[in-house]
């Protein structure tokens, strides 16, 4: 299974780009899934027809989701606030569920909900060849895709704290001759496990034969100052940014190839700009993909 | 026989006695261990929690994941909120007289 990601600054054709990808690997015989995990979707638009949740067949072997994060917030917070509720059950006066409420709007809920959605994507979806994502807006992109990574430093940092308490607690036992029955600590299991979990999507995001980033950008400084962006930030996460495509290019502004050197490593390809609009699934059939420069 | 098991009785409460005391230095040699232990114990719980109290903290997430297995720790760290005036007194208090 491989997976991909569009990014880009909004506007500059990654739901399309990743839709042209999509149909046409699935016209090549792959099962391809394409999901979309931007919050304001425009697959449906791309596609013509309502999208959602559920898969939807919409040519053989390819398959169109529209993640409501909405609904991952939510899963999420209920879910944690059962668990919360389960132990501090005497702190029923604290008033959990109002609390739970606001936590909705707490900063970093929207990355690990996109992230929780991504990794149920890859689990529900082991069966594809395929599966390409068409991001959010940069920030919460970039944010999401660091969450693995920035979440084991921090569980790292919090196991060798921990491990620092237990063995003096095992020091203070065996003192007392409590013949050392080492019983288990749960924050210390609790915390392996996420250790494991996050070491789990980052080895697979940081994996280049199986994930790779496409930054879309158009012939422009601003998409060209935000593409260099993510492709730093990208590039620092240790994921593989494989190709940029300079896309609705007509041969005016910068040549492909001066645009080249802002991204070492990767392969610049160009998509032009089609007559009209750029959307249902037989425009994109006949749709040319995005070819290295002439 | 009645002796005999007079001087057992006797013998097993001098050894109780010898066991006591023991107990009291093994309670005072870990004592300061115990302390410093809670006290990393509160460090730690601050730092899961930081997100809530403003300080560097991990991603929310992970303070959410990580709560409901801190109940004692927790309770620990409520509790010693009351106490954090008198930390010194504390201390002496574990210490014993001089
Ligand atoms: N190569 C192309 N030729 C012609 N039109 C194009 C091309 N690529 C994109 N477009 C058009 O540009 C507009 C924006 O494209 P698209 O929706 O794919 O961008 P996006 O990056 O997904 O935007 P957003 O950030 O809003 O999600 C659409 O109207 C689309 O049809
Ligand atoms: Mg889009």
């Amino acid at each position: 299974m491989k997976i991909l990601f569009f990014t880009g600054k909004g506007g500059v054709g990654k739901s399309t780009n990743s839709a042209l990808r999509a149909v046409h690997l699935a016209s090549g015989g792959h099962r391809v899934l394409l999901n979309s995990i931007d919050p304001a979707h425009n697959l449906h638009d791309i596609f013509k027809m309502p999208l959602s949740e559920k898969p939807k067949e919409i040519a053989p072997g390819l398959q169109v989701i529209e993640t409501d994060l909405n609904v991952w917030v939510k899963k999420y917070l209920k879910d944690m606030e059962q668990e919360f509720k389960n132990v501090y059950r005497y702190m029923e006066a604290f008033n959990l569920h109002k609390y739970f409420k606001i936590l909705k709007y707490s900063p970093g809920i929207e990355e690990y909900a996109v992230l929780l959605a991504m990794e149920n994507t890859l689990q529900r979806y082991q069966d594809k060849d395929y599966i390409i994502f068409d991001t959010p807006p940069t920030a919460l992109t970039l944010k999401f895709l660091a969450l693995p990574k920035v979440s084991l430093l921090w569980l790292k940092e919090l196991a060798s704290f921990r491990e620092q308490i237990l063995k003096k607690k095992d020091i203070v036992a065996k003192i007392h001759r409590k013949n050392a029955e080492v019983c288990a600590d749960p924050v210390l299991e609790r915390i392996e496990h996420l250790i494991q979990r996050y070491e789990r999507i980052s080895d697979l995001l940081t994996d280049e034969k199986k994930t790779s980033v496409h930054i879309v950008l158009n012939n422009d400084s601003l998409s060209l100052a935000e593409s260099e962006d993510i492709f730093r930030e990208v590039t620092n996460l240790g994921i593989k940014v494989t190709t940029v495509i300079l896309n609705k290019f007509n041969g005016s502004g910068d040549s492909p190839k001066d645009l080249e050197k802002h991204f070492k490593g990767t392969e610049l390809l160009t998509l032009p700009a089609g007559e009209g609009e750029c959307t249902g699934l037989e425009t994109l059939t006949s749709f040319p993909l995005p070819a290295p420069p002439v | 026989m009645q002796l005999k098991e007079r001087i057992r009785q006797t013998l097993a409460g001098i050894r109780w006695f010898f066991e006591d005391m023991q107990q009291v230095n093994r309670d005072k040699a870990t004592g300061i261990i115990d302390y410093e232990i809670q006290q990393m114990e509160n460090i730690f719980s601050l730092l899961v929690c930081g997100s809530f109290i403003g300080m560097a903290s991990p991603p929310v997430h992970l303070t959410l994941q990580l709560l409901p297995v801190m109940e004692r720790e927790v309770i620990q760290l409520f509790n010693s909120v009351t106490t954090a005036r008198d930390a010194l007194g504390e201390l002496s208090e574990m210490l014993g007289e001089p």
